[in-house]
């Protein structure tokens, strides 16, 4: 036992700083994709819609009239389209990509005659809310997961968050075995229709104040299961969300920035889409 | 007074055992018998209140025997023992007046009146015997009318079995008995107890014999392993109240049987004496905690309990007899109070819990904890008394069991003043034992409790469990009420186990060593009379409340002032909570992984909750387990499993087995002399007769 | 010099078509078929059994069997004129989960099944089969209609204690309900299908090439093993070639994949044992592992790596020589580690007869993957139906024969060494070729493609149209195999405080299973 323990101590610290600093790219595959408009023409949005495996770009009408919708929270980053067409859509490698509205998540982009694409409305910039009860979870949060139906890669950034690069116990998070000792519902998985009703008995067992947290495309928009005949998601339709962590499956990191931003420790950074000088 | 009106109790009881014969015609005068054993019942605690007092009266009948006559004396001994069998009787006389119908019909019921309140009165004789000849046959009396009560439900299985093994080691005790009393000369005209207390007759080997002769004589009766054999079936067999009678008075009866005999009767003990009662004890302690730990039957655990107590009351006996022997008089004395203490806290205590194990027989048809539960939202006042009893007998201050369990232990601490390394081992080692006893009797009494009691339903009948009728529970109360208080006033209880051990020992300044008056010891009690002040000083001069293992350099405790804190500080919590919480309240599903929904089966089990001692103690008892599967085509289609455990009880597989085959053998041998032929028979009577002429 | 596949075929008078070198393709009449695969099913492995149903069409049954010697699959199937077949389960106990989900799915009844029972949709309407084409209306399912405990226990003072679908920590949705005795299992009624998708429905109707995603998606952590296997299936199935260089690079993530996979496997083994430093050492060579993924394809679980016919990443020099070096580093530190556990005894000692899977019972039930070898059954797909680059690195298959806890534990940690050796061969030789650019050429057709999951072998069949799209995939990942046993391992004298050992030692993964 004495040799584990010298084991241990040899090995020193690997925790990230994360979020206190930031992410070397060392530590980071990227967490989203994020749309830069300007990059892209009508008939290449066109084209984009129609490599992309799920809902997450989605287009409308011809070259010279049209729109094209990107979803965030339906990407599974499959890479199509940032192979495809790089200077329109870029990896996002800073892992703070999670958000406390759906539609932070989204970006439309509408072209008429003539003009290049343009985005339809700039998507709301990300702000903080404070939500009710954020001050009694500042420095302790339990977490409850619940897997509504996963590939159990989300499952898997999950328990890597308790190894000692991510280490969620150093910024007061904790997972419980029971919903009753539980602050936060953390749902991973597409909801599927056998796991509906043990997910809301989950919720229902959780005592005031909770939030919720979809973490993962198939919690935010069933991701590649969307419109399947299991799929009683995505999580939203079900119970309120509160905050929104992209990725399929989510970094460790994402991962944490969605939990402290649910708590108010953290702020939104992510945008669905950016402009000529944003950076990464 | 003490005996007249000891002859009221018994006249008392004759009317009530008469009125029951009467039952046979008229119904109603099966309440007219319970209100008569009442009134007998209390009669007997007011003449119990006398012989604490001192009183010595005395009564002969002009009947002799060439073994003695009939003589009746009051003795302070026997008073603590007679107010335990008048608290006790009245209660179950008065649950007997609601059970009664639930046992059986007219026949049964008149039987069950009047032979229990012949056992009661009989029990009443014994106690106030003052010879061995009427102590004998007062004794079979007793026996004989407790066996017929056992056999009351003859026709459910193993009944027949139990009451006839109950009556065979009787018989084995009473011989052994009487042979004891033969040999410190007890059984001649003319020789009373008094007599024989104040000059034994029996000295060295006589009185070594005597001792072994008394210790298993009454060790039958008290449960003494190897012969406690009869208890664990005969006390379930029999309906409630004939249990509650059996384990609560009957058993302490045979303690009032060892301390009589052997502490008045013999002289000055040897030293293995003490040795030999401690080791059973702690033996017999420790058996029964085992097994009552592991039957899932409510009343073979109650029963198994009742052993463990009195193993736990003969180590005390013993530990008495070892610092008797080396003239440690006054610890002797306190370890004697601590056997009486504890007879009449396990007699109050183990027959609530018996009464409330018959209103479980009778609310929930049940007796089996496994297929229990829930029962504490449908029988709140069983539940509660018998909450009562368990946490009592559990050893939870600062109740009952917990007094006399610690002031026993406390006791065998103080071994250190033996001489020799050899004794105080000896003694911390039965005290270790002891303890471990003591920890596994609070299991089996939170497992009974909690699996009978507590949780969901397990089976339909328990679900529709009904609350028994008022006299069971007042019977019940009665009980339970006497034992609480008398745990929370320690000088009523401890001052009467006190008078009796006076009486028996003749040691002076016993009650003011073990309760001491606060004026007695200033400097000790100095913080309570600072805390306490006026309302302390009232009682100054009283016994106070505080017990202390004669010594003051040892641990002391305050049963009425745990209570009182406890008191205090529960209400001070709830007040806090009421003014300070918040007062939502959301109900919700039990919390079961959200799968299948909750059953009560998805709750330990009383057998599940200690499987972990029959793992470890399973050689003990040979625990085999065995999974059995009954499958189509082949095991990996099993559509059911059974899960069987079988257990050995090896004071009954390993001794009484072989010991009825053996006597059988020898039966069928000596029958050989009952060959049938006249001419041989005429040769026996020749051949005695000529015997008889050589010895004369 | 006949294949062992021909001769056997012959010996069981059925014709066999091949398709190419690897699989040979049989067809017989339904009253014969269990006869056949129970007779081929002696000296051959039944791997799966599965239906297509397609409206308008008869079902077909197609079993798929590996011979002994044999790097290729036989298939056998057959038509079913009605909705009822013979069923093989009881002559091959094996395939009793298979016939189980056909009469779930399908509708088709297996006939003489002594076992049947819902597999998956324990709380849906009997006479639903969501394979028919049939939907339920939306809404809440009804609380489990099956909630009668399986098999029924009884005994004094058994009881049950339930666990899940909603477990511990961050772990997969399933239902374990033990029964027990006090603190040891008595029989564990397991119910899985709580994160069933229908992921083979989505796929009908698809382009191949999407259905790649989906199959990425299957389950997380061997997702590159079963797309693999999925894409090979299209490949073989359209005749496209897969340059050498492509080849390497399968097969490094593929082992790369197998590699985190152990470590996470050793690193649960040790938190199920409180060996808190073991946990976090294994937890951080699973972390670097999976960095080392993303590197290398841009997804730390290595999805979007393939496409049908390549891959759409490149390896290129500067990468390799990086993964060399962090190889060294983890080959070092996992050895160390490994050593470090063997002599632990507060490790071993819980894992020394738990959860004992005899290897005649697993032999019985054809295991797959670490857990099969660990009770004696020398199979592995690389070795055997070699595929991508395996025929040009050296490695071996441990096996051990005790089948407890431990036997799986050191076979999980002889695998991950032969891993690193494997990627070691495989960065010494890189082949350096063009990649071919030609797009896939699609036809109609059906075929079977494989692979070494971290788990096991992992099965898939498609059968396309003409256009690519997806007709009907089978996906038979090795957690199809693996679950059968675990109750009967759960129950073999194991006490409740052994299950996390059980569950880790097994590490079979429930979103394989569910699909």
């Amino acid at each position: 036992m004495s040799r584990w323990i010298a084991k241990g101590l040899a090995t020193g610290l690997r925790t990230t700083r994360f979020p206190d600093s930031g992410v070397s790219g060392e530590e980071q595959a990227p967490s989203a994709v994020r749309l830069r408009w300007q990059g892209l023409s009508p008939g290449q949005a066109l084209q984009a819609a129609s490599l992309c495996p799920t809902a997450a770009i989605e287009a409308s009408g011809t070259e010279e009239a049209g729109e094209l919708r990107f979803d965030a929270g339906a990407c599974i980053l499959c890479g199509r389209c940032t192979r495809q067409f790089p200077q329109a859509f870029t990896r996002v490698a800073d892992p703070r990509v999670a958000v406390q509205s759906r539609d932070h998540l989204r970006s439309t982009l509408r072209w008429g005659a003539g003009q290049k694409p343009a985005p339809a409305s700039l998507s709301a910039a990300a702000s903080a809310v404070q939500l009710a009860a954020q001050h009694l979870f500042r420095r302790s949060l339990h977490i409850r997961h619940v897997d509504a139906g996963s590939c159990n890669g989300c499952e898997s950034e999950l328990q890597m968050l308790s190894a000692p690069y991510a280490d969620l116990h150093r910024l007061g998070l904790f997972f419980t075995p029971t919903p009753r000792h539980a602050d936060v519902l953390l749902v991973t998985g597409v909801v599927t229709r056998n796991m509906e009703e043990p997910l809301r008995e989950t919720y229902q067992a959780m005592p005031q104040p909770k939030l919720v947290i979809a973490a993962g495309a198939c919690a935010i928009s069933c991701g590649s299961f969307a419109g399947g005949p299991m799929t009683a998601g995505p999580l939203d339709r079900l119970l309120q969300v509160d905050a929104y962590v992209p990725g399929c499956p989510p970094t460790p990191q994402a991962i944490l920035h969605g939990l402290l931003l649910a708590l108010g420790r953290a702020t939104e950074r992510y945008r669905a889409d950016q402009e000529e000088s944003g950076g990464a | 007074m003490g005996l007249e009106l000891l002859a009221a109790a018994v006249a008392c009881y004759t009317l009530a055992g008469l009125l029951g014969l009467g039952v046979l015609r008229w119904r109603a005068l099966a309440d007219l018998s319970a209100a008569a054993a009442i009134v007998a019942g209390l009669l007997a605690v007011v003449s119990a209140a006398f012989w604490l007092g001192g009183s010595h009266a005395r009564l002969s009948l002009p009947i002799t025997t060439p073994i003695g006559g009939l003589a009746f004396r009051a003795t302070p001994l026997a008073g603590t023992f007679l107010l335990l069998s008048g608290v006790v009787g009245t209660g179950i006389s008065l649950y007997t007046a609601g059970y009664a119908p639930h046992v059986g019909g007219r026949q049964v019921q008149a039987s069950l009146h009047s032979l229990l309140n012949l056992s009661l009165l009989s029990i009443l004789v014994v106690l106030a015997a003052g010879n061995a000849f009427t102590f004998l046959i007062t004794w079979e009396v007793m026996a004989i009318s407790t066996y017929v009560l056992v056999t009351l439900e003859f026709d459910r299985p193993g009944r027949p079995q139990a009451a006839f093994l109950m009556l065979a080691l009787s018989k084995i005790g009473f011989v052994a008995m009487a042979v004891g009393f033969i040999a410190v000369g007890g059984l001649r005209p003319g020789v009373s107890f008094t007599t024989l207390s104040h000059h034994p007759v029996a000295a060295g080997g006589l009185a070594s014999a005597a001792f072994v002769l008394f210790l298993f004589g009454f060790g039958v009766k008290a449960g003494l392993v190897p012969l406690q054999g009869w208890l664990p079936e005969a006390h379930p067999a029999a309906p409630a109240n004939v249990s509650a009678a059996l384990s609560g008075i009957v058993v302490s009866i045979g303690i009032y049987g060892l301390v009589l005999s052997i502490i008045t009767l013999l002289p000055t003990p040897a030293g293995w004496w003490g040795y030999l009662a401690l080791g059973l004890g702690v033996v017999t302690a420790a058996y029964g905690v085992l097994f009552s730990l592991l039957v899932p039957n409510l009343k073979r655990m109650l029963a198994y309990s009742t052993v463990e107590n009195l193993g736990f009351m003969i180590a005390m006996l013993g530990a008495a007899l070892v610092f008797a022997s080396s003239h440690h008089r006054l610890l002797a004395a306190a370890a004697l109070v601590v056997v009486i203490l504890h007879a009449l806290y396990h007699a109050l205590l183990k027959s609530t819990l018996f009464m409330g194990a018959g209103c479980v027989d009778v609310g929930a048809h049940r007796l089996d904890m496994d297929r229990l539960g829930g029962l504490a939202r449908r029988m709140r006042w069983t539940t509660m008394l018998f909450f009562i009893g368990a946490m009592g007998l559990a050893g939870v201050p600062p109740l009952n069991g917990f007094q006399t369990e610690w002031l026993g232990l406390q006791m065998l601490i103080r071994a250190r003043v033996l001489d020799t390394p050899e004794a105080r081992v000896y003694m911390a080692a039965a005290g270790m034992l002891l303890t471990l006893t003591f920890a596994l009797a609070a299991t089996a009494y939170v497992r009974v409790f909690g699996g009978a009691f507590l949780g969901a339903p397990r089976s339909k009948r328990a679900a529709n469990a009904v609350e028994v009728p008022l006299t069971m529970r007042l019977g019940m109360l009665v009980t339970a009420g006497v034992a609480v208080i008398t745990a929370l006033i320690p000088p009523i209880g401890i001052g009467g186990a006190v008078a009796s051990t006076e009486g028996a020992t003749h040691v002076p300044g016993l009650l003011n060593a073990l309760l001491p008056p606060f004026s007695l010891h200033p400097a000790q009690f100095a913080l309570p009379i600072q805390v306490g002040g006026t309302f302390l000083s009232q009682i100054l001069h009283n016994n106070g409340m505080v017990i202390v293992p004669t010594s003051f350099n040892y641990a002391f405790i305050s049963p009425t002032y745990i209570f009182l804190s406890l008191v205090c500080v529960i209400a001070l919590t709830a007040g806090a909570l009421r003014l300070l919480g918040r007062r939502e309240r959301r109900e919700s599903a039990v919390w079961v992984g959200a799968g299948s929904e909750y059953r009560a089966s998805m709750q330990y089990t009383a057998t599940g909750f200690t499987n972990l001692f029959r793992s470890t103690f399973g050689g003990v008892f040979r625990a085999q387990r065995a999974i059995e599967r009954d499958y189509h085509q082949a095991p990996f289609f099993a559509h059911s499993v059974r899960y069987v455990r079988r257990m050995v009880e090896p004071v009954e597989a390993y001794l009484y087995r072989p010991t009825v085959a053996v006597t059988r053998r020898l039966s069928v041998a000596a029958g050989r002399l009952q060959s049938g032929h006249v001419s041989l028979y005429l040769l026996y009577l020749v051949a005695v007769f000529v015997l008889v002429l050589l010895v004369h | 010099m006949r294949r062992p596949i021909d001769r056997l075929a012959l010996e069981m008078d059925l014709g066999v078509t091949w398709q190419g070198e690897e699989e040979a393709c049989a067809v017989c009449g339904e009253e014969v078929f269990r006869d056949r695969i129970t007779a081929l099913a002696a000296s051959a492995t039944l791997s799966d059994l599965f239906a297509t149903t397609r409206s308008g069409e008869e079902p077909t049954l197609t079993a798929v069997l590996q011979v002994e010697d044999d790097p290729g699959w036989l298939l056998v199937s057959t038509k079913l004129p009605g909705s009822a077949f013979s069923a093989l389960t009881p002559q091959l106990h094996l395939a009793s989960w298979y016939e189980r989900e056909i009469l779930e799915m399908h509708g088709l009844m297996p006939v003489g099944h002594p076992g049947l029972g819902p597999l998956r949709l324990h709380q849906w309407p009997e006479n639903h089969h969501p394979m028919r084409g049939q939907h339920l209306e939306t809404g809440p399912l009804p609380h489990s209609a099956h909630t009668a405990v399986r098999p029924s226990v009884s005994g004094q003072g058994v009881f049950q204690l339930p666990l899940g679908p909603v477990r511990s920590g961050p772990q997969e949705s399933a239902e374990f309900l033990f029964s027990s005795g006090g603190e040891d299992i008595v029989e564990v009624d397991l119910r899985l299908g709580f994160k069933y998708r229908a992921i083979e429905q989505l796929a009908e109707g698809q382009p191949a090439e999407s259905v790649i995603h989906l199959a990425e998606r299957l389950a997380g952590t061997s997702s590159f093993a079963n797309t693999l296997a999925f894409t090979r299936a299209v490949e073989r199935s359209i005749g496209a070639t897969v340059s050498p260089t492509d080849q390497h690079a399968r097969t490094l993530l593929a082992e790369l994949e197998r590699l985190y996979n152990h470590f996470g496997m050793i690193g649960r083994l040790a938190e199920a044992t409180g060996l808190l430093v073991a946990v976090a050492q294994y937890g951080m060579l699973k972390e670097e592992v999976l960095r080392a993924g993303g590197r290398l394809t841009g997804h730390r679980y290595l999805r979007g790596a393939l496409r049908v016919g390549g891959m759409e990443i490149v390896l290129s020099p500067v990468d390799r020589e990086r993964l060399r070096a962090e190889l060294a580093d983890w080959s070092q530190r996992a050895a160390r580690l490994n050593r470090l556990l063997e002599q632990t005894s507060t490790f071993i000692d819980r894992l020394d007869t738990t959860a004992t899977l005899l290897p005649d019972y697993a032999v019985e039930h054809r295991l797959v993957g670490p857990v099969g070898r660990a009770s004696g059954i020398d199979r592995d797909v690389r070795r055997d139906h070699p595929y991508a680059a395996y025929s040009s690195v050296e490695f071996d298959v441990p096996t051990v024969s005790d089948g407890d806890a431990e036997a799986r534990f050191q076979v999980h940690a002889a695998e991950l060494r032969q891993s690193l050796r494997i990627i070691r061969q495989l960065l010494g030789g890189w082949p350096d070729q063009e990649r071919p650019e030609d797009p896939p050429r699609w036809s109609a057709g059906s075929a079977l493609g494989w692979a070494e999951a971290p788990g096991g072998e992992a099965l898939h069949w498609v059968e396309l149209d003409q256009n690519g799209r997806v007709l009907r995939w089978r996906a038979r990942p090795p957690a199809l195999v693996n679950w059968h046993t675990f109750a009967h391992a759960c129950g073999s004298g194991n006490n409740l405080t052994d299950y996390p050992v059980i569950e880790a030692s097994f590490a079979i993964s429930v979103a394989e299973f569910d699909r």
